[in-house]
C-alpha cells in the first residue's frame, strides 16, 4: 500500500529520464484539449442550428412596411456557395409588378438563376428593375438563386416600384 | 495572394484541428483512419483551390502549404515553448514495468496499446518486461526493454 502511495504523489511529477517531461505544461494541455472538445460539439450543434447558413437560426422573413413585398431568405450565407431567396407579392391591381434590386444587392451578389424569368429588365438610378407579368389580382412569388462575391456583413436593398422596400442584412462567411 | 491566404488559413485550421484532437486520434492508422484520412483531405481540396483548377494556383497552393511549415520548423527551433505549444511533450507511461494509470486514461492510451507497440516494435510478451514506455509527440509509443532476463525483481528493489 505504501509503496501505492508512493506511486500517486510522483505521479504527476516531470521525470528527466528517459525523456525530459513537463508535465504541468502536459496538464494544461489536457485542459485545454477538453475544453476544445466542448467547443467543437458546441460548433457542431449550431451549424445543425443554421448559424452557417441553412437551420432555424439562419432563416428569416422580412416585410416592408405596407406588407406587400416580403422576403424569404438566411441571414447567414457564404461565399461562392448557391443560395436561395425567395420574393413574394401580394396581390395588387394591375397585371404586371415592377421589382426593384439595389445596386448593393447587385454588387453582393451574383443573380445566377430566378424563376419567373422577368419579362424586362432595365437599369434604372440606384439599381436594376425588373417587369413581371401576373394574372390580374394574383399575387407573385419570385424564386432566386444566389452566389454570394461579397464576404462579411451585407447590407442591400429590394424595393417595389412605387412601393416599400425591404432592407437586407445578411452576414456572409468567407 | 488569394491562393497564398487559403493555404495559410487551410493550415492553421489543421494544425488546430489535430490539435485539439490529441495525438492519439490518428495515430494508429486503422483502415477506417486511412478513409478518415482521404474524405478530409477531399473535403479541404475545393477550400484550398477555389474555382481556380489552374497549375499555377496548385503551384501556388502547394509552395505556401510547404513553405509554412518550412517557417514554423524554423522559428519552432528557435523557440522551444513554440514548439511545446504545437507539438506538445513525450511522457513517460509505463515505468519499470508498471502503467501510470492516471497518465495513461487522461492521454487515452490502453495497456492493451502499450502491449501491442511492445510486441511489434521489440517482441515483448510482458508489462514487467518493459523498462519504460513513453507517449512520443507523434502520438506512437516507444518501448524501451528491460535489461537482463526478469528486471523487476532487480529493479523493486531500488
Amino acid at each position: 500500500m505504501a509503496e501505492h502511495e508512493q506511486d500517486e504523489s510522483g505521479m504527476w511529477s516531470s521525470r528527466s529520464h528517459p525523456v525530459s517531461e513537463d508535465m504541468g505544461f502536459q496538464t494544461a494541455e489536457w485542459t485545454v484539449e477538453r475544453i476544445a472538445w466542448g467547443a467543437l460539439f458546441g460548433l457542431v450543434v449550431l451549424a445543425c442550428l443554421g448559424l452557417f447558413s441553412v437551420g432555424p437560426l439562419s432563416s428569416t422573413t422580412i416585410r416592408d412596411g405596407t406588407g406587400r413585398l416580403q422576403a424569404e431568405l438566411d441571414r447567414f450565407y457564404r461565399n461562392g456557395a448557391t443560395e436561395n431567396m425567395r420574393l413574394r407579392v401580394e396581390a395588387g391591381p394591375g397585371d404586371e409588378t415592377r421589382i426593384l434590386l439595389g445596386a448593393a444587392f447587385l454588387d453582393a451578389f451574383t443573380v445566377e438563376a430566378m424563376q419567373p424569368e422577368p419579362s424586362e429588365s432595365r437599369s434604372v438610378p440606384g439599381g436594376l428593375e425588373l417587369l413581371f407579368r401576373r394574372g390580374e389580382n394574383a399575387p407573385l412569388s419570385v424564386y432566386l438563386s444566389l452566389r454570394p462575391d461579397a464576404i462579411g456583413f451585407t447590407r442591400s436593398e429590394i424595393g417595389l416600384a412605387g412601393g416599400g422596400k425591404v432592407a437586407l442584412g445578411q452576414f456572409i462567411y468567407p | 495572394m488569394d491562393a497564398v491566404l487559403r493555404a495559410a488559413a487551410i493550415y492553421l485550421f489543421m494544425l488546430l484541428l489535430f490539435r485539439i484532437a490529441g495525438r492519439r486520434t490518428l495515430s494508429n492508422l486503422t483502415n477506417f483512419d486511412f478513409v478518415l484520412l482521404l474524405v478530409i483531405g477531399e473535403a479541404t481540396q475545393q477550400a484550398l483551390l477555389g474555382d481556380d483548377f489552374s497549375v499555377t494556383n496548385a503551384f501556388i497552393v502547394i509552395v505556401a502549404l510547404i513553405g509554412i511549415d518550412i517557417g514554423l520548423s524554423l522559428v519552432k527551433e528557435r523557440s522551444p515553448r513554440l514548439g511545446k505549444v504545437l507539438d506538445g511533450v513525450p511522457m513517460v507511461i509505463v515505468e519499470h514495468g508498471k502503467p501510470l494509470h492516471p497518465r495513461m486514461e487522461r492521454a487515452r492510451v490502453s495497456e492493451e496499446d502499450v502491449l501491442q507497440s511492445a510486441r511489434q516494435t521489440q517482441g515483448l510478451e510482458r508489462m514487467d518486461q518493459i523498462k519504460y514506455a513513453v507517449l512520443e509527440l507523434g502520438g506512437s509509443i516507444s518501448i524501451i526493454p528491460q535489461d537482463g532476463p526478469r528486471g523487476p525483481a532487480s529493479e523493486s528493489g531500488r
